[in-house]
């Protein structure tokens, strides 16, 4: 199964259990969990479901293409159910089923995991879900999101796209995934990675970086101040990829690297609580949806 | 009599939170039993991941009836005067359910009360066990709970399935959203459907999962794994040793199968621990040896499949570990394009401790710090030079990208990198004992320069973080400092070290950055203080732990501390005296000449002029005599030959002193002189010795 195969497979496994198949958010951002389709929408009362890939940048992880296993760009497909139902596992592993994955053959296991993000404020218990040993998905019971506590339990699934095309293809390397029958992952993405290794690491200008995370940051209190979270909420993002940079370049001491993360987490904290209040003024509007929320 | 069984369905609960939990869950529904009258005959449990299992065998159907006499209201208010009941007798009668006619009157010391004879019918076992189940769930312990939807009720992965017969009947209750019934299921991939219990019979129950690919003994499972892999083992020559990762691996499988894979050999040239810790801690795979303590190209993975499945799941995980350690291949290319000196400024970026500076800023202060420890063992120049060489090198290996990924191999790393780099191998080594002991019982520093080089950075860890305010609270003790001062401890006892502690931590503080003693109200003298009233408390801790009394080791640790070495031959000493005959004597020579001056401040020294009873003349002669010899057995370190002759000597003549001599004589120059006089006789054992006054004698 190609690479964009599987990722079709999955939109549409989604889609037939009524998700809304989100689109990638168009800023920088380490995760899927940063798009608002799943920071935002999984607070509050309303019923929510959505599954969307997501392109993640680690600029810390580049490795200038030299290395088979890490990429500083890399795809993440993200699905995000609210409540978090009570087959929740079953139906992630129908997921795999779908993209052909024997699971009796193949070894799956739950292994614990006690996910947190301490930029976002967010926290969930779960596990990293192993494939004949090798970690293919995040399976996350959120708790708590931009610092507030989520209810009702969402339930966030993580997949790494690049780890499960290795073990359905059969490949040591990301960069000979098959994209297509005729195009490599490599052939797509190689030169991404020697080129962002190179300015993560070498080339990003780092007074301009730390100048940016101050900007980004008063835009954002600008915009939470007006009510406009939204906007607000882009320019927490833009920190976050802002700090990253400058942790790649080894600009952050460990001491710092703390106080930068607060700030960040108190701007995803006020934007989390004004998304409520706006949800709550418009009278949360998907909770009539069939579905029941809370 | 009726069998109970119950299992909670659960989604995968961390492995280690099992064994406590289910301990838990047996502990709290016997004692609720227990509070309801009802007693089970035996207990039994198993425990997978995803089930915790209950079975209670020979409870009675019922609580027993019981018969019981309540009080009621005083006659005075329960009848009026002419014997007619009141309100209150009328209520009382209707509140216990008895007849008005059946109300007695008894004397009680109080006076004349209403009483009421019961009968309470037992409830039925069933009823009792469904009211109290929901509660004990929700109160089993777990390191970390979670909400999931559907109820208030918190646990460690959400509750999927509840099965709860008493005898054959469902035991009807609910947690969160979940009802509770007879199914259980099979392996979630082997054989996920369910099965329908009939009625509570362990037994069966364990058949019945065991024919469905789950074994529910987490014994069973475990020795399972152990002969598994020490087939394995013994084929190279090795035995198991990592019995923690037996204990999670247990506890990760409802039906274990050994798997044997392989990788290159060319991963055998990082170092051992990198290659271990990746099969380990990231993969929970078991390393392979051989006879020589060498590593095999190979690993151990236990499945939670049929074994016949093995094929595809070997291909699998070879295929994640070689992807693992080819990231480990690459951090090492990477590490060493720099020698680990050629890096010492990289500690400058990183902040050990916000007042306490960067890890470079910390790295001198070890350099110093290591000096003076090599010059206070006795080392020679060139021991010293690799002593400060091991401290300027020993936290490099924090700023590698090899314990970036592989943080527990912190100063590991460091050992193989200098020794790649061509430091001596005595640096090399020393680089990775310093670190020693890293817990309880584990070894100390092999070498004299780890020794060093492990007190120095023990002194500035615990002395800096007593300086910023870092200190550990009732059982909050982020910094390690407990473990840091037990360390101390350890290396100076058992590394047959002498080290004055004052003079160590004295060397500590003056590394110190002096912004620190700038600030207002924190003097040096005030932190000494500090840290060694910390010390003395861990001495204290320590030696209780060893077995000696905790009152022996107050009295020997308020003599003084400095030289652990003395302290603990003192308090030997007083162990021994303390069985003996003339322990009690001693004990009270000492006690009966402190009680005597504690509250005065009687002057140094005895003015023999102005002695005027015979019995103190007497007494201060014997002093006068005794006291050279007394002086040069405890010199010598024999205190227990001292403390013989000390009571030999005193013992009799003190308690003559005491039935004949008046001491607080209105005289203010001979009551200070005889105040003197005891002070005198206290102090040449308390001084020395140990403070007997804080000795409980046991009086029959």
């Amino acid at each position: 199964m190609n690479f964009q195969d599987i990722i079709l497979e999955l939109e549409r496994y989604w889609a037939g259990h009524g998700c809304v198949i989100w689109q990638p958010y168009d800023i920088e951002k380490g995760a899927g969990t940063f798009n608002a389709a799943t920071m935002l929408r999984a607070l509050g009362p309303e019923p929510w479901k959505t599954a969307y890939v997501e392109p993640c940048r680690r600029p810390a992880d580049g490795r200038y293409g030299d290395n088979p296993n890490r990429l500083q760009h890399y795809y993440q497909y993200q699905t995000v159910l609210k409540p978090a139902p009570e087959n929740s596992q079953e139906i992630y592993l129908d997921s795999l089923r779908h993209l052909g994955i024997d699971l009796v053959e193949h070894d799956v296991r739950f292994v614990e995991d006690d996910w947190e993000s301490p930029t976002l404020g967010a926290a969930g218990l779960g596990w990293e879900i192993w494939l004949d040993g090798m970690e293919i998905t995040q399976f996350t019971y959120f708790q708590q999101i931009g610092s507030i506590e989520v209810d009702p339990v969402c339930l966030e699934l993580t997949y790494g796209l690049e780890r499960i095309a290795m073990f359905i293809q059969k490949k040591d390397s990301l960069f000979d995934l098959q994209w297509t029958d005729d195009v490599t992952y490599g052939d797509i993405h190689h030169q991404d990675e020697v080129q962002w290794s190179r300015y993560n690491f070498e080339e990003a200008d780092v007074a301009m970086m730390f100048k940016l995370f101050d900007m980004y940051e008063n835009e954002c209190r600008r915009m939470t101040a007006q009510d406009l979270v939204i906007p607000a909420y882009d320019y927490v993002l833009k920190c976050s990829h802002a700090f990253n940079i400058l942790e790649a370049r080894g600009s952050i001491s460990i001491a710092e690297r703390t106080g930068y993360i607060t700030r960040v987490r108190n701007m995803a904290r006020h934007c989390a609580r004004k998304w409520l209040e706006l949800r709550e003024e418009l009278g949360y509007p998907l909770c009539g949806n069939g579905e029941k929320g809370a | 009599m009726v069998d109970f069984l119950l299992e909670l369905g659960t989604e995968e609960i961390p492995a280690f939170y099992i064994g406590p939990a289910c301990r838990d869950l047996t502990a709290r529904v016997e004692a609720a039993l227990d509070e309801a009258g009802l007693q089970a005959k035996e207990i039994r449990t198993a425990a997978t991941p995803r089930r915790l299992t209950l079975f209670l065998a020979g409870l009675p159907d019922k609580q027993s009836d019981r018969e019981e006499d309540r009080s009621g209201p005083p006659e005075k208010a329960a009848f009026d005067s002419d014997g007619n009941p009141t309100k209150a007798a009328i209520g009382f009668a209707k509140g216990q359910g008895v007849a008005l006619e059946e109300i007695e009157i008894r004397d009680t010391p109080k006076g004349r009360y209403c009483f009421a004879h019961v009968k309470i019918e037992g409830r039925p076992t069933a009823d009792v066990l469904a009211e109290m189940l929901p509660g004990v769930a929700a109160a089993i312990h777990f390191p970390k709970s979670m909400r999931w939807p559907g109820g208030p009720l918190v646990f460690a992965r959400p509750i999927r399935s509840i099965a709860a017969l008493l005898g054959s009947e469902v035991v009807p209750f609910r947690i969160n959203a979940v009802k509770s019934g007879r199914a259980v299921h099979g392996h979630p991939f082997l054989a996920p459907e369910s099965i329908e219990l009939e009625s509570a019979d362990f037994d069966a129950y364990m058949d019945a999962l065991g024919e469905r690919f789950v074994i529910a003994d987490p014994e069973k499972r475990r020795s399972l794994i152990r002969a598994g892999i020490e087939e394995v083992l013994k084929e190279h020559g090795s035995d198991l040793k990592e019995e923690r990762l037996v204990d999670e691996v247990t506890n990760l499988v409802e039906f274990p199968a050994v798997v044997v894979g392989s990788f290159s050999e060319r991963f055998l040239k990082l170092p051992p621990e990198v290659v271990k810790s990746a099969m380990m801690d990231h993969q929970r795979y078991f390393p392979v040896e051989n006879a020589k303590g060498g590593l095999e190209p190979r690993f151990i993975t236990v499945i939670n499949r049929d074994p016949g499945r093995a094929e595809g799941i070997r291909d699998g995980n070879e295929r994640v570990l070689a992807a693992r350690l080819s990231d480990a291949e690459f951090f090492l290319a990477e590490d060493r394009k720099r020698k680990l000196i050629d890096r010492v400024d990289d500690l400058a970026g990183m902040v050990y401790q916000e007042k306490l500076g960067t890890n470079f800023d910390r790295m001198e202060r070890l350099v110093k710090l290591s000096a003076f420890m090599a010059r206070a063992m006795g080392l020679s120049d060139a021991e010293e030079e690799q002593c400060t060489r091991t401290a300027r090198l020993c936290k490099v290996d924090l700023t590698t990208e090899m314990v970036g990924e592989f943080p527990n191999l912190q100063g590991i790393v460091g050992r193989e990198y200098a020794a790649m780099d061509g430091e001596d191998s005595a640096v090399a080594a020393a680089i990775e004992e310093h670190y020693k002991p890293r817990q309880a019982g584990d070894s100390l520093p092999g070498s004299k320069i780890g020794k060093a080089v492990a007190l120095a950075e023990r002194f500035d860890a615990v002395t800096g973080c007593f300086a910023v305010g870092l200190v550990p609270t009732g059982s909050q003790d982020p910094y390690g400092l407990r473990r840091q001062a037990l360390g101390i401890i350890r290396i100076v006892l058992e590394g047959g070290i002498n080290l004055s502690l004052e003079a160590a931590f004295r060397s500590a503080a003056s590394a110190l950055p002096e912004a620190l003693f700038e600030e207002e109200g924190k003097s040096a003298k005030d932190l000494e203080d500090r840290v060694l009233e910390f010390l003395h408390d861990r001495l204290y801790r320590f030696f209780v732990d060893k077995g000696f009394r905790y009152d022996l080791v107050k009295a020997a640790l308020a003599t003084g501390f400095d030289d652990i070495h003395a302290l603990k031959k003192r308090l030997e000493a007083l162990d021994g005296l303390a069985g003996e005959e003339d322990w009690e004597e001693l004990v009270t020579v000492v006690q009966r000449t402190y009680n005597i001056f504690k509250n005065a401040e009687p002057p140094a020294d005895v003015d023999p002029s102005r002695l005027e009873a015979p019995e103190e003349k007497e007494l201060f002669r014997i002093f006068e005599e005794r006291a050279p010899d007394i002086t040069s057995l405890i010199e010598k370190g024999d205190f227990a030959g001292a403390s013989k002759e000390y009571a030999r000597s005193f013992v009799e003549p003190v308690h003559v002193f005491f039935d004949k001599v008046f001491v607080n004589v209105d005289d203010e120059g001979v009551k200070n002189n005889r105040l003197a006089l005891m002070q005198k006789l206290n102090r040449l054992y308390t001084a020395s010795i140990a403070d007997l006054s804080l000795v409980v004698v046991e009086t029959a």
